[in-house]
């Protein structure tokens, strides 16, 4: 409610606008009422006499000044604006602003949403800080998850409507500190990013973890010797899903050893990838080479014996 | 210069007193204390009292709608007012007498 100014002689209202501005640590909505006050005054006054009214009432900082003495407010005096501590300007701020002002109507509309969201957050933020894993292992019962839920609801509700600002403070802080720490949580956690080398689309076949197909496997014993396996997982199974090989320039396929019932043999390693291709004499094929293997020194000098014992002639399909 | 300091000290009654024989808007409060003999009271003083009183809950405030103008703010007491009034009435009154006995010799 800003004083009307629409009424005042064209006189006054300078002199008003002059008292508002010295007026401009007070509280907007108090600001209002003491304008509202001087401004039905300066009609009243300017109606009486002739008199100028900076004759009549004193300059209007003076008048301003006796205002906000008698009002209760410090004067500002020497405090600039400049020079004020960023706390105070901040406190001004939020004190006399016009959008400072809407915000503090606002505030009171979200509440109680806030009042209900806050338990969850903590929640939140206390299971982060503890570790979920704790509580995977012996999860809540749903009921007790509801009645917990239930009372910090209620809680969290009853103080913020009670008059005494403390709990209903201590409630906030820790809702706006859980919030931090479960976002601080969250970052933590290993990423399981999709990391694309441009292969989106869900390749079959064993992959690097950056994303590089995997189509052969070379295996070596660890006298540095290259030997020829069967590879199975830990259940037992084959390990034949691997990527389709690829060679730039050339036209690769899988050739597969058969087993003694002419089934190919899918999980004996390495492969071999024969490639049809440009080649000095026009096309030609051959055999994909081995690549070159870094082969660590190991220090044992005996062979280590494999402690699963699996026959050849598993199925490997 | 003595009668702003006393004034400022007093002013809170004064306006209490005014304000319990009727409500009234800002200067015609100012009005009726220059008619009692505070003349040197001044317009602004009276309005940030006001004010202050209001908003330590003595106060009551109430807007009357005026066919020749705008809006007029009146004031007027409560129960917290009339009790400060009391009060403070009866703290003047011992602080006059103790004021009046030390000046006794005085002229």
């Amino acid at each position: 409610m800003t004083a009307t100014t629409t009424d005042l002689p064209p006189e006054a209202i300078p002199y008003l606008e002059a008292v508002r501005t010295r007026l401009a640590v007070v509280p907007v909505d108090e600001r209002d009422e003491l304008l509202d006050d001087v401004s039905a005054q300066l009609r009243e006054v300017q109606a009486e006499s002739p008199v100028p009214l900076r004759e009549r009432l004193g300059p209007p900082n003076r008048y301003a000044a006796e205002l906000m003495s008698s009002a209760g407010y410090e004067m500002p005096a020497a405090t600039s604006a400049a020079t004020a501590s960023v706390t105070t300007r901040l406190r001004r701020w939020w004190a006399t602003s016009d959008l400072a002002q809407s915000l503090r109507r606002t505030i009171p509309q979200v509440a109680p949403g806030w009042w209900v969201l806050r338990p969850f957050l903590i929640a939140a933020g206390v299971l982060a800080f503890v570790g979920g894993a704790r509580l995977a292992d012996e999860p809540p019962s749903q009921f007790m998850a509801l009645l917990a839920g239930a009372i910090g609801v209620t809680t969290s509700i009853r103080w913020g409507r009670s008059s005494r600002r403390a709990p209903d403070r201590v409630l906030t802080i820790a809702a706006l500190v859980g919030i931090l720490v479960a976002y601080n949580a969250m970052q933590a956690l290993p990423r399981y990013e999709f990391v694309n080398s441009g292969l989106d689309w869900a390749e079959p076949g064993l992959h690097h973890d950056d994303g590089t197909p995997i189509s052969n496997i070379y295996a070596y014993d660890v006298e540095g010797n290259p030997v020829t396996v069967f590879l199975y997982d830990q259940d037992g199974r084959p390990i034949d899903q691997l990527a389709d090989p690829l060679e730039p320039g050339r036209i690769v396929d899988t050739e597969y050893e058969l087993d003694s019932s002419g089934q190919p043999m899918l999980n004996l390693f390495p492969r071999r990838v024969v490639g049809v291709g440009p080649g000095t004499n026009g096309m030609t094929e051959s055999t994909v080479a081995p690549p070159a293997a870094d082969i660590p020194a190991t220090t044992t000098t005996s062979t280590a014996t494999p402690t699963t014992t699996v026959p050849p002639t598993a199925s490997p399909g | 210069m003595e009668t702003t300091q006393l004034l400022k000290g007093v002013l809170d009654l004064a306006v209490l007193a005014v304000l319990a024989d009727d409500d009234g808007y800002g200067y015609d409060v100012v009005r009726r204390l220059r008619d009692t003999g505070l003349d040197e009271v001044g317009e602004a003083s009276v309005y940030g009292t006001l004010r202050r009183l209001f908003q330590a809950g003595a106060l009551t405030s109430y807007v009357v709608p005026s066919d020749e103008g705008p809006h007029r703010k009146y004031y007027g007491l409560n129960e917290t007012g009339r009790e400060r009034l009391t009060q403070f009435t009866a703290t003047w009154r011992s602080f006059a007498d103790v004021l009046d006995r030390l000046t006794k010799e005085v002229a």
